[in-house]
């Protein structure tokens, strides 16, 4: 199908090159700039091949590391991450990694290094059948068996990643075809575009007809949007019909922060006028969205009087977890542009839906001296303005960066959503510095997550990476101790982390500039010095441990159903 | 029990990453039957039974989206089509 033959005659002869130095030549035509990886063995001729290579190779300090790295380099420029690690135990390490990329769409080319063909199957020194234990979370996977072949299938691989619905494709390289010599064809020029997910304009009316008869319409963003290059086309839906939105943890920063009837997000962590909204409507419009149950809650009792329009560029997940009564499968930017009800006559139902917003706001006069950690990065969001990044780690403080950050886009909002893995903060936050250095990036982790990969403040020293990390330190695993909390009879186990270093301290050690604060009056000086930083800089922010997310849907509760402190 | 008839590009791990997908997504591989590949293809006969409440077009798209998938037939019995995909696009996957 796709593939080219492998016989095809070179139409320039190139003098032959190790499989190696292929991989290499080839990243370079393909216009790659910066890998992150980290060598050993099985990879080794590759690292032989690196250098006086043009490519920039990142080393960190954890082969995961380097896959949430790449991951967040590509969720910022639409382009596939690139990462590397020698077989077995290099190998294992990404995983997590690739886990992530597959559950929020990211494209990403993992190379790994593979025990040389012979020995493959025979449980050879570091061997791992990595194609094997990534396939459910891959979107494809090679095995490059021929040197001859490494261009072409390197270019396929770059190419899956990135067209349709993105995802990470795993390319395991046996170490003998790195090593054998062969002539190829260089196929020159960079890598191709990925076009829009669909040329075709499948029928809009069914879902224009629905729209135009709504009483109660909410519109539902998903990551998709921003997949689909579907932001504008969005953000204008919204103007010219004036609906109500909600969105989902990916969808965050698709419409305008400051649209006035955007209602945030919905779900467990959702504010109560976007579930609300949603549990109230008589027509759910979903866009690039998947109905997760972290976003839905029971499925059966979401939205429960709703019709559906979906709109999706992926087909699979139209009517996967609900029944559709219009579906549109395709480019989502033009399916917004065509579907043109006008402006709805919904006056009633915005304002009751606006009225929930001004009444169920987030208070930010929390009592007591101490730091309230909602103001503060809501505060810090605000002060970093349009150039706001944020890389979350996983818990309580990410669901306030979902709350209380204004985004002014949706790329600027990096969060492990689908597979929800502490340790992508820093990672992450080093790969989105590197990428936009420029920008205000911030990682915002816990206690808990820091210590997941602080490892990489080594990364960030020896790059000079201008990442601000905030670690909002409660002293323990706050949301599974909130879960403990409500839902296991306050039985607390194992969530004390009362004996953590002084991070500051273990910062500096790395070479990391670090302060700590205690005290509200104390942020606006940390702000400022976070925002000022030309490299890594770490605040450690002590807040109180019993501060917990509101509001909360309960675990297998309805939207309707939820709880408030 | 459906029936499900995939051509699949002969390829390694193609057969695997298939009825993997297959099972993961909620069905039980009843029968099988693959013939051996022509041009580099292989065309996939299975009985399948979903675990469930599991549709059968879904399963369809979400295997056709797989870049091994070249094509996917179902014999749709006339009370699901109502549910299925309206015509258009059914694959993700782009082709160069
Ligand atoms: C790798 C991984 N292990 C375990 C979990 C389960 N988990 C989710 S949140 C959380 C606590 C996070 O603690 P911390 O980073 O200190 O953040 P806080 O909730 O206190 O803000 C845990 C253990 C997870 N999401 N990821």
């Amino acid at each position: 199908m796709n593939a080219l033959p492998a016989t095809q005659p070179a139409a320039e002869t190139c003098p032959p090159m190790t499989g190696a130095r292929w991989v290499v030549r080839t990243l370079e035509e393909i216009g790659v700039h910066r890998i992150y990886g980290y060598p050993g063995g099985a990879i080794m001729p590759v690292y032989d091949a690196l250098t006086g290579s043009k490519l920039e190779h990142i080393l960190v300090r954890h082969e995961q590391a380097a896959s949430f790295a790449a991951d967040a380099q590509a969720r910022l420029t639409g382009k596939a991450g690139v990462c590397l690690a020698t077989s077995g135990p290099g190998a294992t390490n990404l995983l997590t990694g690739i886990a992530n990329a597959f559950l929020d769409s990211v494209p990403m080319v993992v190379l790994t290094g593979q025990v040389p063909s012979g020995l493959m199957g025979t449980d050879a020194f570091q061997e791992v059948d990595v194609f094997g234990m990534s396939m459910p979370v891959v979107k494809h996977s090679i095995i490059i068996r021929d040197p001859a072949r490494i261009p072409e299938l390197l270019r396929e691989a770059f190419h899956i990643a990135e067209s349709g619905r993105p995802g990470p494709v795993l390319v395991d390289l046996p170490k003998d075809v790195l090593q054998a010599e062969a002539t190829s064809l260089p196929l020159s020029g960079p890598r191709q575009e990925a076009g829009p997910p669909s040329a075709s304009h499948p029928p809009v009316d069914a879902a224009a007809a629905l729209l135009a008869q709504a009483k109660r319409p909410v519109l539902y963003i998903g990551g998709g949007v921003a997949l689909g290059g579907a932001v504008d086309a969005l953000r204008d839906f919204m103007d010219r019909t004036g609906i109500v939105a909600v969105a989902t943890l990916k969808g965050i920063g698709c419409a305008h922060p400051d649209a006035e009837n955007y209602l945030g997000m919905l779900g467990m962590h959702g504010t109560r006028a976007a579930n609300m909204a949603v549990q109230g409507s008589d027509l759910l419009m979903c866009v690039g969205a998947r109905f997760d149950d972290r976003a839905t809650g029971r499925p059966d009792s979401f939205a429960p009087d709703a019709r559906i329009i979906h709109i999706d560029g992926d087909p699979a997940e139209i009517g996967k977890l609900r029944h559709v009564d219009a579906a549109i499968a395709g480019d989502i930017s033009d399916a917004l542009q065509r579907i043109e009800p006008g402006y709805l006559e919904i006056d009633d139902w915005r304002g009751t839906c606006r009225g929930w917003a001004a009444e169920h706001a987030f208070d930010y006069d929390a009592p007591g001296n101490g730091v309230y950690a909602p103001a503060l990065l809501k505060q810090l969001s605000e002060a970093a303005g349009d150039d706001f990044i944020a890389a979350c780690d996983v818990g309580q403080h990410q669901m306030w960066v979902a709350q209380h950050c204004r985004f002014a886009r949706p790329e600027a909002h990096l969060t492990s959503a689908g597979l929800g893995a502490m340790g992508y903060g820093l990672p992450a936050g080093i790969g989105a510095a590197m990428q936009c250095p420029d920008a205000k990036v911030v990682t915002v982790t816990g206690d808990g997550s820091i210590m997941m990969n602080i490892q990489e403040l080594a990364t960030a020293r020896r790059y000079g990476v201008p990442v601000r990390i905030l670690l909002l330190d409660n002293a323990s695993l706050g949301l599974v101790r909130q879960w403990q909390e409500y839902f296991f009879d306050q039985n607390f186990s194992e969530i004390d982390l009362y004996d953590n270093p002084d991070f500051a301290e273990v910062a500096r050690s790395f070479g990391v500039e670090a302060f700590t604060i205690h005290s509200r009056d104390e942020v606006p000086g940390a702000i400022e010095r976070l925002l000022n930083a030309t490299g890594p800089i770490l605040a450690h922010c002590l807040i109180d441990p019993r501060e917990n997310v509101w509001p909360l849907v309960p675990p297998g509760k309805s939207n309707a159903e939820m709880m408030e402190d | 029990m459906h029936n499900i008839r995939i051509q699949l590009a002969e390829r390694e791990g193609a057969l695997v990453r298939l009825l993997s997908n297959i099972e993961r997504r909620g069905f039980i591989i009843e029968s099988l039957d693959k013939t051996a590949a022509q041009d580099g293809v292989t065309d996939i006969a299975a009985r399948i039974t979903p675990r469930g409440e599991r549709s059968l077009d879904v399963l369809t798209r979400q295997l056709s989206r797989l870049f091994d998938v070249m094509d996917v037939y179902t014999p749709m019995p006339a009370h699901m089509a109502s549910h299925a995909m309206p015509p258009g696009e059914r694959s993700c996957r782009q082709s160069q």
